[in-house]
């Protein structure tokens, strides 16, 4: 559900954890993931008039957080890039490192999908606004990333017998 | 998923996502001033490499070679353009969709072209061919879409109208008029009129974009 503000105030109190706990598990860092969502946050702040009269202000914030980390990714050289490769996972509280173990293994787009679906709370199409795909594409992403979970869940639920 | 939404309902309960919204407000005056600071570094730096072509022209006309650079015969943008009205970044596919309805049903409006964020990067690129520091920064998303526009009447009036109209209805990042040719004898009138960017160089880069009306 979309909350309903009227005041920028209102709207952080209402969606922030859930958009910090979305994009921290969305980019498997904190501190990238906090950053990011402090600096979406700013400029909803400085153009509150605006933002607060869409349709859906969460999914515009989630969409300049997801850039303002994409477009930072870029910016880090090949070298750094390689090195995370074989990096360990990084360190994440545990609630967040217990879902981010669930998802960490989905293709980008699947991971993103079911992070904005389950913990961002945002509808396919709200999804589609903020990945820049159609809503079609949502739900294919969407039940791709179901079956792979259903398969991933199935393992670890195994295991943990 | 069951399993998968106990574990995002438990993360949703930890308390290290609170974060005081003090930390938002400070970090909005930093934003603020960083937009500043390189909107007045961005025009600096065009009206510098523009400045630079106009006194390479005037150099080259003197010593008696034949000029590369004439000011001020830049062309037109394609279709005689009139104004060129770039949309926020952060405007949403169905703004961008509404905003493009909105110039079709337009009667001051003539033609209109939708310009992409990637062709606007190619804009960029071309014009700071050497800035790699400045290029590494710039990506097209976060680069605005723009429509080119020809009006029914190009005159002052009738143009000043229709910016005003537009700037009215909000999520413009920037209008640029079509300078005259005193202004773009001036040089580096404008940051974002593209036929300027053929002065050093850019012949090829005047990217048409998708006609709308």
């Amino acid at each position: 559900m979309m909350p309903t503000v009227t005041s920028f105030e209102g709207f952080y109190a209402e969606t922030h954890t859930r958009v910090r706990a979305s994009l921290v598990v969305a980019v498997g860092d904190k501190d990238v993931a906090f950053d990011a969502v402090d600096e979406a946050y700013a400029r909803a702040f400085l153009a509150w008039d605006r933002v607060a009269r869409m349709d859906a202000p969460q999914a515009w914030v989630y969409r300049v957080a997801l850039n303002v980390v994409r477009r930072r990714a870029r910016r880090r050289s090949l070298e750094q890039a390689l090195l995370r490769r074989v990096a360990p996972d990084p360190v994440l509280p545990d609630a967040a490192s217990e879902v981010w173990l669930v998802v960490r293994d989905l293709p980008e787009r699947q991971r993103l999908a079911v992070v904005l679906r389950y913990l961002g709370d945002l509808t396919e199409a709200q999804i589609a606004e903020v990945m820049g795909i159609k809503r079609g594409t949502v739900s294919r992403t969407l039940a791709d990333a179901h079956r792979s979970l259903a398969t991933e869940l199935g393992d670890l639920t195994m295991e943990q017998r | 998923m069951n399993a998968l939404l106990e574990k995002t309902e438990r993360l949703l309960d930890e308390p290290w996502l609170e974060r005081d919204i003090s930390t938002i407000r400070t970090r909005a005056r930093r934003v603020r001033a960083r937009q500043r600071r390189t909107a007045a570094l961005g025009a600096l730096a065009f009206v510098l490499v523009l400045g630079a072509g106009v006194l390479a022209a005037s150099d080259a006309a003197r010593d008696g070679a034949p000029a590369t650079l004439d000011v001020a015969d830049v062309p037109v943008a394609p279709a005689d353009v009139t104004v060129m009205v770039y949309l926020e970044p952060e405007r949403t596919s169905a703004e961008v969709a509404q905003f493009s309805q909105d110039l079709v049903e337009d009667p001051a409006v003539v033609q209109a072209w939708f310009r992409s964020q990637d062709l606007l990067y190619e804009d960029f690129v071309c014009g700071f061919p050497h800035e790699a520091a400045t290029r590494d920064d710039v990506i097209p998303s976060i680069l605005p879409t723009s429509f080119d526009v020809v009006l029914t009447s190009s005159d002052r009036d009738s143009t000043e109208a229709f910016v005003d109209r537009m700037r009215a209805r909000g999520g413009i990042e920037e209008i640029v008029v079509k300078p005259t040719p005193d202004e773009v004898a001036m040089s580096g009138t404008s940051l974002l009129w593209r036929p300027a960017l053929r002065t050093m160089g850019c012949l090829g880069n005047d990217l048409a974009g998708e006609p709308i009306k």
